[in-house]
């Protein structure tokens, strides 16, 4: 048997079954990827050159109506500014808040405290998204916890009320996606060897210095991805701004969501979501260049 | 270029006493190494004088001036790390300028002082280099080249030689020795290897758990070690314990060794005498009266190229003898050997 292994005979032998056991092993892997992801895909680009939705009762046929739409009204571009604008403050505030946290936690607290930080940041992703929202209403109304909070604190404060705002559609939003900053800044600061740290401040570099030029441009990579992870699901979010933005709320995702679950302009639905894509990707494009350094 | 002090230093962290009442004179421009197993408390003192962290109390002076309290990017010092800390986002050039461009240097200035340096480290030609596209040994040249070129006051080197191998490290021994001397430049070196400390350094210091036990030329502690553990960690060393009787020293088994000088005290005594100041004698052969002389069972020979290692043992006490490749007589293991060696070879030794 060792002998004829050597032979070619049985190599070829084994060299289909070593394609179906490849086969075999990612099939289902691919299969599931394009029952789920890709034929829903495409159904929707089909459907975003539809002029209704295709059922019998209807009449449709094919158009650019919807597409057109969308260059043609002023009102969906400056939707697509304010989610792009929401996208980039959340990820913005994400980051003043985030990589500092991800900075102690790396670098300055060791063993337990540090675990159990960390499972403070994991929380909000135990908790349901819809109960998360829905507890920031009753923080941030009108006589709410963080008014009466701010009243105690500093008699005669007056009134706040933040929601249905702006502001309260970031909070929500940064308080979401806060972890993920927290955890890909975490990962590319523990990365970064304290000597280099002590290197810097031996030949004389002020902590601001050393931050500048040796922590923010190693740790660039974590921060990169983290804010990718961060802005793509922002910028199309709509229960959020739903809930905790009322009519200050309207964002492409809103708007998007409301053409296939309110109005039923399914068409209409699918084209803004394919713009919105193409938006993500022309930016990701413009600032390949940056990405790549960084990583 | 400073004189460096550290008087009466202590320092614990929590119930471990890391420092006690280190004091140590580092004269201008001289090489010092600091030299003790791990533990010793080496680097922690190396990291008092670079300013990474403060005594709990005791003094540090470095050009006269009290820097106890100053922290590290404010001492002016060049220190070199183990693993060489050379920044992976930045090129060679801008690794050496660093230090520069904190400093506000003007530019043209920093060009020709990299220049300069990378020069004197034999690197001229790497600038655009990344650190991951240079070798061990030329990661080790930057690191040094961007710890002096800012002319600091003192050089620290923590262990500036283990992370190379062994051809590498002798090359690099004779650079760092040529560099300090054409810089000038007070230099303190951390290393665990007595023979690094002994070929580089003018002065040496050796530590055990956060004391100083003594300070020399390499060339008095290796001659004259103070005590036992200065004896066996720096090189070799056969330790004979009895008592001191009329100046000599008795064994417990009645044989007697001259030492030294005539034993001063009395009670008991250790002496120390290096492997290759004791000579295997044939049982005729004459012996002059300044020697001492015993005999022990030779239990292994150990072949090592240009030299022979004996392995001998006389009752309980093993000993070791080197000797010369080409005077080594035609020995069997087994056999009994008499061992001769100058009285002058005996040094008494704190246990």
């Amino acid at each position: 048997m060792a002998v004829s292994d050597t032979t070619t005979a049985p190599m070829n032998h084994r060299r289909p079954s070593n394609a179906r056991s490849i086969l075999a092993l990612t099939g289902p892997a691919y299969l599931w990827l394009v029952v789920t992801v890709l034929l829903p895909l495409a159904a929707m680009f089909y459907f975003s050159f539809l002029s209704d939705v295709p059922l019998a009762a209807r009449d449709w046929h094919a158009t650019l109506a919807n597409y057109a739409a969308f260059f043609q009204q002023d009102f969906y571009r400056t939707l697509m500014w304010r989610s792009l604008r929401l996208g980039f403050e959340v990820a913005l505030w994400c980051f003043v808040i985030g990589f500092p946290c991800a900075y102690v936690l790396a670098k300055t607290i060791k063993g337990r405290w540090r675990e159990a930080l960390f499972l403070m940041v994991i929380i909000p992703f135990w908790s349901n998204a819809l109960i998360r929202v829905f507890s920031w209403t009753m923080v941030l109304r009108g006589n709410g916890i963080l008014e009466r909070f701010l009243d105690w604190l500093i008699p005669g404060f007056g009134s706040l009320d933040l929601m249905f705002t702006y502001a309260a559609v970031v909070i929500g939003l940064v308080h979401s996606y806060l972890p993920y900053m927290i955890l890909t800044c975490y990962i590319s600061l523990s990365t970064i060897d304290d000597d280099l740290i002590d290197a810097a401040r031996s030949m004389g570099a002020s902590r601001l210095t050393v931050l500048r030029r040796i922590i923010l441009p190693l740790s660039m990579p974590g921060i990169v991805a983290g804010a990718v992870l961060i802005f793509v699901p922002v910028i199309g979010s709509f229960m959020e701004p739903r809930i905790l933005g009322g009519r200050e709320g309207t964002f492409l995702g809103t708007v998007i969501e409301d053409q296939f679950t309110a109005v039923f302009n399914w068409p209409l639905g699918a084209a803004l979501s394919f713009i919105l894509l193409a938006c993500v990707m022309i930016i990701f494009a413009i600032f390949q260049p940056i990405l790549r350094r960084a990583s | 270029m400073a004189s460096v002090t550290v008087s009466h230093v202590n320092k614990a962290f929590g119930d471990f006493q890391a420092l006690s009442d280190v004091s140590i004179e580092f004269s201008d421009g001289g090489f010092y190494a600091l030299l003790g197993p791990s533990g010793s408390g080496k680097t922690t003192l190396l990291r008092q004088i670079a300013g990474f962290s403060f005594p709990d109390s005791g003094e540090i002076l470095i050009g006269g001036e009290a820097v106890e309290s100053l922290p590290v990017e404010k001492r002016n010092i060049g220190m070199m790390f183990q693993n060489y800390a050379l920044f992976p986002n930045m090129s060679v050039f801008d690794n050496v300028a660093f230090g520069l461009m904190v400093r506000n240097t003007p530019k043209r200035e920093i060009e020709a002082r990299v220049g300069e340096a990378l020069e004197l480290v034999r690197l001229s030609g790497y600038d655009d280099r990344k650190p991951h596209q240079l070798s061990g040994g030329q990661r080790q040249r930057v690191a040094l080249a961007r710890a002096i070129v800012f002319r600091p006051r003192v050089l620290l080197l923590d262990e500036p030689l283990s992370a190379l191998d062994k051809a590498l490290r002798l090359g690099m021994q004779v650079e760092l020795k040529r560099i300090q001397r054409e810089v000038g430049i007070t230099t303190i070196f951390v290393t665990h290897d007595q023979e690094e400390a002994l070929t580089l350094s003018d002065k040496v210091g050796v530590l055990k758990d956060g004391k100083l036990l003594q300070e020399g030329t390499p060339r008095e502690l290796y001659e004259r070690p103070a005590t036992a553990f200065a004896a066996t960690f720096l090189g070799d060393a056969n330790l004979f314990d009895g008592s001191a009787d009329d100046g000599e020293l008795a064994l417990a088994d009645g044989a007697r060794l001259r030492t030294l000088e005539p034993l001063a005290r009395t009670g008991p005594v250790t002496c120390a005498v290096r492997p290759e100041k004791i000579a295997i004698v044939a049982a005729d052969a004459a012996i002059s009266s300044d020697s001492n002389v015993l005999e022990a069972e030779l239990e292994e020979i150990i072949f090592a190229g240009n030299s022979l290692n004996y392995l001998l043992r006389r009752g309980d006490v093993s000993l070791r003898v080197f000797a010369q490749n080409r005077a080594a007589a035609d020995l069997q293991p087994g056999q009994r050997v008499r061992l001769a060696w100058r009285a002058a070879d005996t040094i008494p030794v704190e246990a």
